[in-house]
C-alpha cells in the first residue's frame, strides 16, 4: 500500500506562472498502541517547471487556451498523466486573479489539472501559501522567531506575519514589479498600471505615463517610494499604510512581539542583487534595488527566501492538503466530495445548534435539499467531550438535518478529536441509508469550501484511515475592505 | 539565535527548561517535581472511592470481585496476585452473568483507581451504545479489584465469552496520573500470553479522549470478532 500522495501546484501569476510536483508522505505519528493518527511526515518537491511568462491577450487578460497548452506542455516533459495526481492547488494570483476571464481560466486548467485539483486564489490565502514556500513559517517554528514574509510579484505584495510557526496575519498591498512596463528598445514605458498613478501622482511625476520615454532617474525615484511604501506597511503601527488605497486587505495591526527578521520572496525578491536594470522589460529591478537599499539603511534584519521566485507555488503544492485524523467515520464509495460549502457554527452552545444551522445556510444563501454542505464545529475543547455532550449535540444535528429535508451524506468537520464517536453516536439515530462522514483533526479557519478525497492508509486496517482535505475558497477576489 | 523557551516549554508537558541553583533544582521546580511525583503515588496506592463504587457500579449492579490480593499493598508488593482471582470467585460469577457472549468487559483499578474513575463516565457509556448498534453481545461488566491486566482473561474465559476487554489504570507518570488503557484478547484463557492481546492506551482528556477512545474501541472489537485474532497476529493482518 503506497503511503504517499502525488500533489500538484500551478501559479498563474500576474507575470509568471509555473508548476511544481511534489510528494506528500504520511505515517502513522501515534504512540505505540494508542489510538492511531496518520500525518504527513514528510514534504518534497520532485519536479519543478521553468518560470514561464503567463500568456496575455492583447488587453492585458490571461490568455486561457495558451496557459492550457503551456501547462499541458510541462506535464509531458515530465511524463505526468493526470490520473497520477492525487490532490493539487491551482491558484491564480496577484492581479491576475482579478483579471475579467480568470474563471474562464481556472474552467480550462481544472480539467487539465486531474480530478482533485482546486482552484483558489485571493490575497490572504496567497500570502499565507508564499509564507509557507518560502520556508519562512518552518524557520519561524524552528527558531520560536517572529518573521514578517513579504512575497513581492508582478502585481502584489502579500504579507504574512508569522509568531513561533504560526501564521497569525496577512495582508496585500497592490504593490509590485510589473506595475511600469518598458520596451528597452525604444527606450519607452509601454503601460502604467492603475495603482501606479496613484504613487506617480502624488510624487508628481508626470513625464511616467505609457509612450514616454524612459528616465532612469525618474524610475528610480518611484520605486524607492514604492519600496518606502512596501516596508511602511509593513512596520507601520496600527493599521496605517501610507497609500491606504493601495490596500487590497485590511492593513497589518502589528498588535504581535516585535518582528525578528523580514523574509522577502516572490519575483522581485529573486533580482534585488540583479545590477542589469534591462534585463527585464518592467520596474522588477529597479523596485529589487530600492528594496535592497531601504532594508539596508533602516537596517532591518532581511533574508531572501531559498527558491524565492517559486514561493506561492510551492506552499500551493506542498501546504494546501490536510489530513484528517484517523479515528473517523465515513464510507468510501461516496468519495470524493468537492466543493461542499461550510458552514460554521458553536457547537459548545447546546440547544441553538439547529438555529445557528439554519442562519448560516441563509447567509450562504444555500438549499440544503439541493445539496450537501459540511458543518463545521467550532468551540470544542477535549474537556467539553462528554458522551452526553456528544449525543446532545448529536441529536440536536440529526433533527436539523431531517426537519430541513437535507441532502446526504451528511458531512461534518472538527479540530478536536471526535469523529469516530460522532459517528456512531449519529449512525443510531439516522436511519442507515443516510450517508455520514465525520473527520477531525482539520483547520479551517481560512476558507468556505472544502474538498475531501478518497481514503488513505498506512495499514490494512480500516480503522486507521484518513481523508486528505483540501478546504479552500473559489470566490475570486472579493476585498474585505 | 535567541531561542524562546517558554514558547518551547509551552510545547510540552516535560520538565525542559527548569534552570537550577548551583547544583540544585530551584525551589519551584523542586516543589512542583515533589508534588507530582507525590500524585503519582497516591494514584498507586488509591482504591477505587467508595463514592464511585454506589454511583456508578451499584447502581448498576456490576458484581464486583477481589483477585488474590488481600489489600493495596499486598497488590503493590506480589504482582502476580492481581493476575488471577480464586476459582469460586469465578464460579460465582458464572451464576450472576450471561455467559457465551461476545465481549465480556472487566473493569480494574490496576496502577491508578484515578484513571478508572475519570474516563469510565463517558467511555462506558460510549462503549454500550456502540456495541449496542453493531449488534454485540456484551453481558455483565465485572468490576475486578487490585486486578491486573490478565485478570480479564480468567474472567472471560469463565464466562465463555469470545473477547476479553480490560478497561485498567496505567502505571502513573510525573505529567499525568489519569491515563486508562484497554486491553483486548480474544479467546482468552490460560494460554492467553501478552503478545495476545490488542492495547488502546493513553486515554484520558489529554490524550485520547474518552468517548472517540470508546467508538475506535468498539470499531477495533469489530475487525478482532472479524478476523478472529488479537494481539501481535492482528498487527501482522497489516
Amino acid at each position: 500500500m503506497s503511503n504517499a500522495l502525488i500533489s500538484v501546484g500551478i501559479d498563474i501569476g500576474t507575470t509568471t506562472s509555473h508548476l511544481v510536483v511534489t510528494r506528500l508522505t504520511f505515517a502513522n505519528s501515534s504512540l505505540v498502541n494508542a489510538a492511531p493518527n496518520l500525518a504527513i511526515t514528510k514534504r518534497e518537491v520532485i519536479f519543478e517547471s521553468p518560470v514561464y511568462l503567463t500568456p496575455l491577450t492583447a488587453s492585458g487578460e490571461i490568455a486561457a487556451k495558451q496557459t492550457a497548452e503551456l501547462i499541458a506542455k510541462a506535464y509531458d516533459t515530465i511524463g505526468l498523466n493526470k490520473n497520477d495526481i492525487d490532490t493539487g492547488a491551482l491558484i491564480i494570483t496577484g492581479q491576475s486573479a482579478r483579471a475579467r476571464n480568470a474563471e474562464e481560466v481556472s474552467a480550462h486548467l481544472a480539467e487539465l489539472a486531474g480530478g482533485f485539483v482546486v482552484e483558489s486564489a485571493g490575497p490572504h490565502l496567497e500570502s499565507a501559501l508564499a509564507a509557507r514556500g518560502s520556508q519562512a513559517v518552518d524557520y519561524s517554528c524552528r527558531t520560536a522567531q517572529t518573521i514578517l514574509n513579504i512575497d513581492i510579484g508582478g502585481g502584489t505584495s502579500n504579507y504574512a506575519l508569522i509568531v513561533s510557526g504560526k501564521i497569525v496575519e496577512t495582508a496585500c498591498l497592490n504593490i509590485g514589479g510589473r506595475m511600469l512596463q518598458f520596451d528597452w528598445c525604444q527606450n519607452t514605458i509601454t503601460s502604467v498600471s492603475q495603482s501606479a498613478k496613484i504613487v506617480i501622482d502624488h510624487l508628481q511625476l508626470n513625464q511616467l505615463e505609457a509612450g514616454q520615454t524612459i528616465e532612469i532617474d525618474t524610475l528610480h525615484q518611484l520605486a524607492r517610494r514604492l519600496a518606502h511604501t512596501i516596508l511602511a506597511t509593513a512596520t507601520a503601527v496600527a493599521g496605517v499604510s501610507s497609500y491606504p488605497e493601495l490596500m487590497l486587505t485590511n492593513a497589518l495591526t502589528n498588535s504581535q512581539p516585535a518582528i525578528d527578521e523580514i523574509w522577502l520572496s516572490g519575483g522581485v525578491a529573486s533580482v534585488i542583487d540583479e545590477d542589469d536594470l534591462t534585463k527585464f522589460g518592467d520596474l522588477g529591478v529597479f523596485l529589487g534595488q530600492a528594496l535592497r537599499q531601504e532594508l539596508l539603511a533602516q537596517a532591518i534584519p532581511f533574508k531572501v527566501a531559498p527558491r524565492a521566485i517559486r514561493a506561492t507555488v510551492i506552499g500551493a503544492g506542498l501546504h494546501t492538503l490536510q489530513l484528517s485524523g484517523s479515528t473517523i467515520g465515513f464510507a468510501s464509495e461516496n468519495l470524493p466530495l468537492r466543493n461542499l460549502k461550510l458552514i460554521k457554527i458553536d457547537a459548545s452552545k447546546n440547544g441553538t445548534i439547529s438555529q445557528q444551522i439554519n442562519s448560516q445556510l441563509q447567509q450562504r444563501e444555500h438549499e440544503w435539499t439541493r445539496a450537501p454542505v459540511a458543518i463545521v464545529l467550532t468551540g470544542l475543547s477535549p474537556a467539553m467531550l462528554s458522551f452526553t455532550f456528544l449525543k446532545q449535540l448529536a441529536i440536536e444535528i440529526t433533527q436539523s438535518f431531517v426537519s430541513a429535508k437535507a441532502t446526504d451524506p451528511l458531512v461534518l468537520v472538527s479540530e478536536v478529536d471526535l469523529a469516530m464517536a460522532l459517528n456512531l453516536i449519529l449512525k443510531g439515530l439516522l436511519t442507515t441509508d443516510i450517508r455520514i462522514i465525520t473527520v477531525d483533526g482539520i483547520n479551517v479557519a481560512e476558507g468556505d469550501y472544502i474538498d475531501i478525497g478518497r481514503p488513505v492508509s498506512a495499514s490494512a486496517d480500516p480503522n486507521t484511515q484518513s481523508l486528505p482535505i483540501v478546504v479552500k475558497t473559489l470566490l475570486f477576489y472579493k476585498s474585505d475592505k | 539565535m535567541q531561542l524562546r523557551i517558554e514558547q518551547l516549554k509551552a510545547l510540552t508537558p516535560a520538565r525542559i527548561g527548569v534552570s537550577r541553583c548551583g547544583t540544585r533544582p530551584l525551589t519551584a521546580t523542586w516543589l512542583s517535581f515533589r508534588a507530582d511525583h507525590a500524585l503519582a503515588r497516591d494514584a498507586v496506592h488509591s482504591e477505587i472511592s467508595a463514592a464511585f463504587l454506589n454511583e456508578f457500579a451499584s447502581a448498576r449492579q456490576f458484581p464486583q470481585i477481589k483477585t488474590l490480593a488481600e489489600s493495596r499493598r499486598d497488590f503493590i508488593l506480589y504482582p502476580p496476585k492481581g493476575k488471577r482471582a480464586e476459582q469460586s470467585t469465578i464460579d460465582e460469577l458464572t451464576k450472576v452473568c450471561p455467559s457465551e457472549i461476545d465481549v465480556q468487559i472487566v473493569i480494574s483499578d490496576g496502577l491508578s483507581a484515578l484513571a478508572v474513575e475519570e474516563n469510565l463516565t463517558d467511555l462506558l457509556p460510549m462503549l454500550e451504545y456502540g456495541f449496542a448498534l453493531s449488534k454485540i453481545k456484551i453481558g455483565q461488566i465485572v468490576i475486578a479489584k487490585y486486578g491486573r491486566v490478565a485478570i480479564a482473561d480468567q474472567i472471560a474465559h469463565g464466562l465463555k465469552a469470545k473477547v476479553a476487554l480490560n478497561l485498567i489504570g496505567e502505571r502513573p507518570g510525573l505529567s499525568c496520573a489519569s491515563g486508562l488503557s484497554a486491553y483486548i484478547t480474544y479467546n482468552p484463557g490460560p494460554h492467553t500470553v501478552s503478545s495476545d492481546r490488542t492495547v488502546v492506551s493513553n486515554i484520558h482528556q489529554g490524550g485520547t479522549p474518552p468517548t472517540e477512545a470508546g467508538a475506535f474501541i468498539v470499531k477495533t472489537i469489530e475487525r478482532i470478532l472479524d478476523k478472529k485474532v488479537s494481539g501481535v497476529k492482528l498487527q501482522q493482518l497489516g
